[in-house]
């Protein structure tokens, strides 16, 4: 073991400057009380059963643009996009007079293992944007859709050409296929019937452990070695703890949509290859011929680009635009590099058509 | 500790790191300066923390039926072996990378460093055997008898 030239003494040393730090950044924690809900004003509009529809109090001059309808996943919860005011995609959508509203799904429970995507993607995002037409008079909104919620906007965009002026995409998986994608090959060889016809709905503390089970190392002993180096910094340690929460906030899953979508998606891959239908009529991609704007995360380990990527070829628009953002799955929310970045690519673009 | 004795799930999880990371930092102390280490050394720290997310969140009741307890322990056999392969890849590659000697190997002073190195070899085993088709499948089977065994157990 050539490389390996530790002292002791020095070893020694560093150990206890470890466990001490470790042991304030845990009293620190301890004592902390984050609201992670979300930090923007805001007001609920419209609800259907739990699914609610928030606007967004406006911080700038209108910029004139048709609302900003933005669809979340059904996995995990929304407020990741408006974390903290330091931390906040909606913040900067906000800061740049858009008009924001955002789609939540709630919690469900026992009583909605039978929802199906057809159910979340025609009757509550379709209600949620059938009301934001009629508050506006208008007749199609600028939708934005993140991770799951972008396949989900996709398929509304497809369904529904005529309600969805501009189509932007964030993370969003469209090619579930693709060679890098480790959580869909793992998926691929799932159950799903077993699972769902048994648990009803799926834990959400299942998917977590999924999701950590991707990069188990880096996702546990990396990052929570890393409190050390954040023990005296108060701040740091809140929006740690903020990200914490956020991600062991994990809704269960409907039990229909969440057959749908391993099925439909992730294990026949029927948004590329063809087939697939939501509410008994058929989803083709290329019916969406409006601009569209897909913003993909370079070092993505849960949607990698090459998932995101194919949507190009999908889509019937000439007005297509890629944008890669360096960074990951989580950075491209609350990454330093994306505060400004991200809002200004996304309003820009919103801007110009 | 864990997150059933009340710490909440994050602090558990860094907890069971940190214990596998005092064994390494043991491990690798106790061998210096001598360079006799076996790899041996680093695995199990690797074990544990790949068993860690690997297996069902939610708890198993071992009293279930018979068949469905014994399709759920070939299930977690097969996932332990495949474990344990990776584990064992893990320990080989930081072996390999700490017994480096070329021109670009820069030494190992701290601890800090030493962890990042076993980090990198570790998910770098990972990726390995967690992308082959043998280790969804048995990760698969494992979900599928643990949610056999739930059934079975309730049903009784």
């Amino acid at each position: 073991m050539t490389r390996l030239a530790l002292d002791p003494a020095r070893v020694a040393a560093e150990m206890a400057e470890f466990t001490s730090r470790m042991a304030l950044a845990m009293q620190q924690l301890a004592t902390m009380d984050v609201q992670p809900e979300g930090c923007s004003a805001r007001a609920e509009v419209h609800r259907v059963d739990k699914t609610v529809l928030w606007r967004y109090a406006r911080t700038a001059p209108d910029a004139a643009l048709p609302p900003l309808v933005i669809c979340y996943a059904l996995v995990n919860r929304p407020y990741m996009l408006d974390l903290q005011p330091d931390r906040s995609l909606i913040r900067g959508l906000l800061a740049r007079g858009l008009d924001v509203y955002l789609v939540d799904w709630g919690y469900p429970d026992r009583d909605d293992c039978a929802l199906s995507l057809d159910d979340y993607v025609n009757r509550y995002l379709g209600a949620c944007i059938d009301h934001v037409c009629r508050e506006h008079g208008i007749p199609s909104v600028n939708l934005l859709g993140v991770c799951q919620g972008g396949t989900m906007a996709i398929c509304y965009a497809a369904l529904h050409p005529e309600r969805v002026r501009n189509l932007v995409t964030m993370v969003t998986p469209v090619d579930f296929h693709t060679d890098d994608n480790l959580l869909s090959k793992w998926a691929q060889k799932l159950d799903v019937d077993g699972i769902v016809d048994a648990l009803g709905n799926v834990p959400g503390e299942l998917l977590n452990a999924a999701f950590v089970a991707l990069m188990p190392l880096r996702l546990t002993m990396r990052k929570y070695a890393g409190l050390a180096d954040i023990a005296h910094d108060r701040g740091a340690l809140e929006n740690f703890l903020r990200m914490e929460r956020w991600i062991q906030d994990s809704p269960d899953q409907a039990g229909t949509a969440f057959r749908q979508f391993m099925r439909d998606f992730f294990q026949e891959n029927r948004l590329v290859r063809g087939g697939l239908e939501i509410g008994g009529r058929a989803v083709d991609p290329r019916r969406i011929n409006c601009p569209v704007l897909n913003v993909f995360a370079k070092q993505d380990h849960l949607v990698p680009p090459s998932a995101s990527r194919p949507l190009a070829g999908l889509v019937s628009s000439s007005d297509y635009t890629p944008f890669e953002f360096d960074g990951g799955h989580i950075g491209i929310y609350v990454g330093r590099n994306a505060q400004e970045l991200l809002p200004r690519t996304i309003a820009q673009w919103l801007q110009s058509r | 500790m864990s997150a059933a004795s009340g710490v909440p799930p994050f602090m558990a999880a860094w907890l069971e790191a940190q214990q596998a990371f005092a064994r390494l930092a043991g491990a690798a102390l106790a061998t210096t300066p001598a360079a006799s280490a076996a790899p041996q050394s680093f695995v199990e720290p690797y074990r544990q923390l790949f068993t860690m997310p690997a297996f069902p969140a939610a708890g198993v009741n071992t009293s279930g039926p018979d068949a469905s307890m014994r399709r759920y322990q070939q299930a977690a056999e097969r996932v332990g072996k495949l474990l344990n392969e990776a584990a064992a890849d893990a320990g080989r590659r930081l072996g390999t990378a700490l017994a480096d000697d070329g021109p670009d190997a820069v030494p190992i002073t701290s601890l800090r460093e030493l962890q990042a190195l076993w980090i990198d070899c570790g998910e770098a085993a990972w990726s390995a055997a967690a992308h082959r088709e043998e280790f969804a499948q048995a990760q698969a089977e494992l979900l599928a008898a643990w949610v056999a065994l739930r059934v079975a157990a309730e049903s009784r």
